[in-house]
């Protein structure tokens, strides 16, 4: 009992003192909101709600385009938004293959007014209508009929019964609705059909062309599809004729005038023009925008006109959304939507001022006149920085200032401010490439030596590995290097040549290896690749992969590989047990933690765990779990391993440690070697329930590895805990555990206090992956979590021992001590007139 | 010849209670191989068969052919260079599955050791062998070592079976045992309590009022006070 | 000597985790979980919008809900099995709930229990999910208190000195004071004195302690 109430004090303290004050909100955290590249949007006169590739509903605000309110649907794999339309309430449809969601939206608040679910019995391609209140729902079966239903759109009530139209012309994939029609094209023919109104016949016209026509949306004053072939189009208004004008694809009716894009080529400041006419009038008019540099090709989504005065709505092929406001062709706001699909990240330290730098050449010259007088001018600029308390994009003390880079999926790079709100400092796009990882050459260590990074990419269209070079601080491009093969593996290796520059070695998919920059060091070093569930290991040697181990984990899938993080550092080689001996970690950097799950005919799903020497080969520890489903997260830190699964059986989270232990003699304390085993590392494990949804795990990282190690868990609930490694550590059964040896009596389930929840109530949105990096301060970690939201913040284990409290009293120790001079001095005066007076006596 | 291991615990610490976490007992056949000669497409040459006649209790039978006089030379020599001794092991198991598993060790700590080596089996939950790693017990790596020849003789293979261990699981048990005592513990306690406020905290109690009676003692006038009242 | 392994990622083979899917279950298996959300009294002033700051997660995100005006909310769609209910909401915690559903659609609601999975404590079904209280996520600083500043180390260091040293010589060379001391000093010798005394008779003679209290209690009467 008191063993237990001690346990809970302790879990308290410790615990809490990890939570940050109410006051520290936003000093040294930001978070930034996404939604998604756009797919519907709709004008109101005091938002602009869209829904987006993401299954999102949002509200922006359209004079900064900031979030009113977001909700997020169904997972975006599945689910995608089907139908967007802006009323007095926003109504949705979303949904994919049979499962559909009808909801209405308050526009306001955006809370949930009313919502029904459809499940259709078979597959087909869905279209949806939407006039007043009823939604007609045509389900396309290729080359046989079509299936049309009418819906009350609040309710879900069925109005008309389900009418099924057998038409030929049904082809899906070149359909779309034009309100109330829905219109197909096939075999050289327009076909056409009211859906609406009942008893409609399906009218046809013939078009020029051939078959490679498709069709589009488009939104006019009188119902009318788009014919797209090649790179033009054509109004064709249903029932009437085809219209003159040639248009682009992306044309976009607003009330009765049609506005387009195109390049513009005359003004090199305004790349972009809006073309409009006027359908009734024919007035035709041109303004040229000033498109914001290094956003991708535009395409207009959405707008709205108010007399002369407009506002398109762009989405480009990177993701960005920009609203323009015609006549002026002024951008109003652009928002980079890259960012809610970040793959890769990495922290950078800023490079040392120019000033600092200087100090470096300062004493090269031989002439102590010029070395004066450059002492002096430093030192004047210093005192002027100072006083001006400009500070602009150099290190600080305790390299708490980064630029974060980030690596998009639609192949854009970004530079972020880790201050400053996590302002964009540069972007960088490179098109029709899909990254896949950045690798640091050189940090901004070695002044004058600027940073280098390359992002490491695969080429959409042909497959071949694309390598980008660039500076991280600034964004500038080092060069681009296009391979004419696939990328099988590529990492930095360890050793840097003279400029301080780790070369890049690539193994092509055909095992030919590549250094780059070429003139790089040849290195030895070991690789390994999964192929499902084949491992293999290969030693790189100067002529060429030779492979030296492998092993066959038989039928499974593979669900989680981690190997620690290449900077870390074990400061601590043992663990000092209560009766002052020393149990020695075995601290193997080569070690490389692989999961998988297969399939049993008894226990269902057995989650496989195995820590793998990369080196040899060698399985050192495996362990099984029977009926355990994933998702399967696995960090791998130190001496040690998390992983955590689903335990069906009991229907729970588990969260499993394990640590390794050389024992109580250190076999080699100097150098460690995969190759020498004196003895098998002794394991630990221990298993605990924890009650939340992990999905994304990562540990601290600090400089030197002397500050204890906390696990940030990303949970569904869009929370990231902080749960203390020390809460995990397997116990040893034999030894007594309590404060006294700094260690927790064992309990069954983690506890997850809010304070533990280093967004508070920030709320992250769909988090994919925690990205942790070491601070110059030994204390601090700089955290950024990023799915679609994206949140940095710092984090200290071990709380800031290495600085002083925020809330230190400077003032009151300036106060002592001055009172304490004063004080000698008074006694001081008092003491000698006493021995005045004393000598007067 | 033929040589029966029953796994000493030389320098690898076994732990007995795995060895009876499979389901299915099955056996597995090994054919070993060599590579003597550091080479592009390395050609392997026999070394030896291992039959591990019981997965579940890792006994292995050991079956390899004395080095030959060039075998023997070549082997000094990868030792002296410092290269690679590679082996490729063919396993075979019981329900006719083959793999074939590669494992690379340094040439001089296995001519260090003279020819001591040990090798490493690894199984998954089911039994399946999913590695075979060729180990030295050493606590230390060579970086190319010239051995006599006369130290090559023969291999001593001590072969390991190494099951998958069973993953472990929260312990609600003792947890809820725990939990149980100390509420019955706590129910106990209450009533101990209620019973003996005062008898519990009288050496508390006690001091307190004699204090407190000779403070009013003390006081001349309080006293005087009392007596009065005691006079009525 | 030290080896150095790349660990690196793999560009061939995407990890990618099946999820269960449910496609090919015949739809007649579909419920729905329905309940409603009683927010504390302050809700209202707090988060006027509160209902769209709340989403319902079934299975960690698996099926999802939205709270209505009203605060009902239903989660659509959901085949037989055991579900874990929780209501996400960033200003206040709520008490997640099971519920199971059978296969012949009978529902039962109960609290989650991690460490003994079998305990049932059933909770009524359509859910009623109130709000256990609001999220402390922050530490609370400590208030500056006039006494924390007082018994603080540092005063103490500088106050206590200079009371020494500069009254007590003082003191102690004022003739009349010195008297005053030495009274002090005689008197509360002469009351230890008489108090040794008063002791000694006390436990000599317990009667007449006994004596003495029982006035006192007869007084008291009075």
């Amino acid at each position: 009992m008191t063993n237990l109430g001690h346990f809970i004090t302790l879990c308290a303290t410790i615990l809490s003192a990890h939570a940050i004050y109410e006051d520290q909100v936003g000093k040294f955290d930001w978070k930034r909101s996404f939604i998604g590249k756009v797919k519907h949007a709709q004008f109101d006169t005091k938002r602009l709600i869209v829904t987006t590739h993401e299954n999102i509903i949002a509200s922006l605000s359209p004079k900064t385009g900031e979030i009113q309110w977001r909700q997020l649907m169904e997972d975006p794999q599945e689910h995608q938004p089907q139908l967007l339309h802006l009323d007095k309430d926003a109504v949705t449809v979303s949904g994919g293959k049979s499962r559909f969601y009808v909801r209405g939206w308050d526009a306001p608040t955006g809370s949930l007014l009313w919502e029904w679910p459809l499940v259709l019995d078979r597959p087909g391609d869905s279209f949806w209508l939407l006039q007043g209140d009823l939604l007609v729902h045509v389900l396309a079966i290729k080359g046989s009929h079509m299936e049309v239903t009418q819906f009350s759109v609040k309710t879900g009530e069925v109005r008309a019964k389900t009418r099924k139209i057998p038409e030929t012309w049904v082809s899906g994939d070149k359909c779309v609705t034009a309100n109330p029609y829905f219109v197909c094209v096939f075999n050289g023919q327009l076909f056409w059909l009211d859906v609406v109104n009942e008893g409609g016949r399906a009218s046809s016209q013939p078009i020029q062309g051939g078959p490679d026509c498709n069709l589009l949306e488009f939104d006019g004053p009188k119902p009318a599809v788009l014919l797209v072939r090649q790179n033009s189009a054509k109004i064709v208004e249903l029932g009437g004729a085809v219209l003159p004008h040639e248009v682009a694809p992306n044309a976009v009716s607003i009330g009765s005038s049609v506005f387009q894009l195109e390049a513009n080529l005359d003004n090199l400041d305004k790349l972009v023009r809006v073309k409009s006419f006027d359908l009734v009038s024919g007035r035709e008019s041109s303004v040229e925008i000033d498109y914001p540099l290094g956003l991708g090709g535009p395409y207009i989504v959405s707008g709205q006109c108010r007399g002369p005065a407009c506002e398109l709505l762009l989405s480009s092929t990177d993701h960005a959304l920009t609203l323009v406001r015609l006549p002026e062709g002024r951008v109003s706001w652009t928002r980079e939507e890259a960012l809610s699909n970040i793959i890769s990240v990495e922290f950078f330290e800023l490079p040392v001022s120019d000033l600092e730098a200087s100090i470096e050449t300062e004493f090269t010259d031989n002439d102590v006149i010029t070395m004066f007088t450059r002492r002096i001018s430093t030192q004047t600029k210093q005192l002027v920085n100072l006083v001006s308390g400009q500070f602009g994009s150099t290190r600080d003390d305790f390299g708490l200032h980064r630029i974060i880079v980030v690596a998009t999926a639609v192949g854009k790079l970004f530079g972020i401010d880790t201050l400053r709100n996590g302002s964009i400092v540069w972007t960088y796009r490179l098109p029709n490439v899909k990254p896949v990882m950045l690798l640091v050459q050189r940090t901004a260590r070695h002044a004058p030596l600027p940073a280098q990074c390359v992002l490491l990419a695969q080429d959409v269209t042909t497959g071949g590995g694309v390598l980008f070079a660039f500076d991280p601080i600034s964004g500038e491009s080092r060069g681009l290097d296009r391979l004419s093969y696939r990328i099988k593996q590529a990492f930095v290796a360890p050793n840097e040549d003279e400029e301080h520059l780790k070369p890049v070695i690539v193994i092509g998919a055909d095992d030919s290896v590549r250094v780059f920059p070429e003139r790089g060091p040849k290195t030895v070093a070991y690789v390994y690749t999964i192929d499902q569930s084949l491992v293999q290991g290969y030693r790189l040697e100067p002529d060429g992969l030779k492979p030296v181990w492998n092993l066959n984990l038989g039928v499974c899938d593979l669900v989680g590989v981690s190997t620690r993080p290449v900077t870390e550092r074990v400061h601590s080689q043992g663990r000092v047990l209560h009766d002052r001996s020393v149990h020695y970690k075995y601290v193997n950097p080569n070690l490389i933690a692989l999961a998988t799950l297969s399939e049993d005919p008894v226990h269902k799903s057995v989650l496989n765990v195995f820590l793998v020497d990369g080196v040899t080969g060698f399985v050192v520890y495996s362990t099984s779990h029977k009926k355990a489903k994933g998702p399967v997260h696995l960090v791998h830190s130190e001496n040690w391993l998390v992983y955590t699964f689903f335990n069906e059986r009991f229907r729970r989270t588990e969260i499993v440690a394990t640590e390794l232990y050389e024992g109580s003699i250190q076999s080699n304390s100097t150098v460690f070697s995969s190759f020498a085993i004196s003895q098998l590392p002794e394991v630990k494990t221990e298993s605990y329930i924890l009650p939340a949804n992990p999905v994304s795990m990562s540990v601290t990282l600090t400089e030197r590895g002397i500050t204890n190690k906390f696990l940030l868990v990303g949970t569904s609930s869009g929370s990231v805990v902080e749960i203390p490694w020390m809460l995990l550590q397997p116990r040893f059964a034999d030894m007594p555990c309590g404060p006294e040896e700094s260690c927790f009596p064992y309990m069954p389930e983690i506890a997850i206090p809010p304070e533990a929840t280093i967004n508070y109530n920030q709320t992250l949105a769909r988090i994919r992956k925690i990205a942790v990096a070491p601070a110059k301060l030994e204390s601090t970690s700089h955290v950024l979590v990023h799915g679609l939201d994206l949140f940095y913040t710092r984090v200290a284990p071990s709380k800031t021992f290495d600085l002083l409290k925020e809330d230190f009293d400077h003032r009151l120790i300036v106060l002592v001590l001055v009172g304490l001079v004063v004080a000698s001095y008074v006694t001081k005066y008092l003491a000698a007139k006493k021995a005045l007076r004393q000598a007067w006596k | 010849m033929l040589k029966i291991l029953t796994l000493p615990c030389f320098l690898f610490i076994i732990r007995s209670s795995l060895a009876s976490n499979l389901e299915h007992d099955g056996w597995a056949n090994i054919k070993l191989e060599h590579c003597l000669v550091p080479s592009a497409s390395p050609v392997f040459t026999e070394r030896g068969n291992i039959t591990i006649q019981s997965l579940r209790l890792g006994q292995a039978i050991v079956k390899q052919n004395p080095l030959t006089e060039q075998e023997k030379n070549q082997l000094r020599d990868l030792a002296a260079k410092n290269q690679f001794y590679q082996i490729r092991s063919t396993v075979v198991a019981s329900d006719g599955a083959e793999n074939t598993f590669l494992s690379t060790i340094k040439a001089c700590m296995l001519a260090e050791s003279e020819l001591d080596d040990k090798l490493s089996v690894s199984l998954d939950y089911t039994g399946r062998v999913i590695g075979v790693t060729l180990l030295i017990a050493s606590s230390s790596t060579c970086e190319g070592a010239f051995v006599p020849l006369s130290k090559l003789k023969q291999f001593t293979t001590h072969v390991y079976v190494r099951h998958s261990d069973v993953g472990p699981i929260p312990n609600t048990q003792s947890y809820i045992e725990k939990l149980e005592r100390e509420k019955e513990a706590r129910e106990r306690g209450e009533v101990k309590d209620n019973r003996s406020i005062l008898a519990k905290y009288w050496m508390y109690i006690v001091p307190v009022v004699i204090l407190l009676m000779v403070s009013s003692m003390a006081n001349p006038e309080a006293a005087a006070g009392n007596g009065g009242g005691a006079g009525r | 000597m030290l080896y150095w392994c790349p660990l690196l990622a793999l560009l061939g083979a995407p990890l990618c985790l099946c999820q269960a899917s449910f496609e090919d279950e015949p739809d007649s298996g579909r419920y729905a979980i329905e309940g409603r959300i009683f927010p504390l009294s302050d809700y209202q002033t707090s988060q006027a919008n509160w209902q769209a700051n709340t989403r319902i997660h079934v299975n960690g995100g698996e099926f999802i809900g939205f709270v209505k005006k009203d605060g009902s909310f239903t989660v659509h769609n959901v085949p037989s099995g055991s579900y874990v209910l929780e209501v996400l909401n960033p200003e206040y915690t709520f008490e997640p709930v099971r519920v199971e559903i059978n296969s012949k659609g009978k529902y039962r609601a109960r609290k989650v229990n991690y460490i003994q999975p079998t305990q049932v404590i059933q909770v009524p079904y359509p859910l009623k999910m109130k709000a256990l209280a609001k999220t402390r996520y922050f530490q609370l600083r400590e208030q500056w208190r006039i006494t924390d500043f007082i018994f603080n180390p540092m005063v103490l260091m500088m106050v206590l000195p200079l009371v020494l040293v500069m009254l007590l010589p003082k003191m102690m060379n004022d003739p009349e004071t010195k008297k005053e001391i030495d009274q002090i000093q005689s008197l509360t010798n002469f009351e230890m004195g008489d108090m040794t005394d008063k002791l000694s008779n006390f436990l000599a003679g317990p009667s007449t302690a006994q004596q003495n209290k029982k006035p006192q209690k007869s007084k008291k009467r009075q």
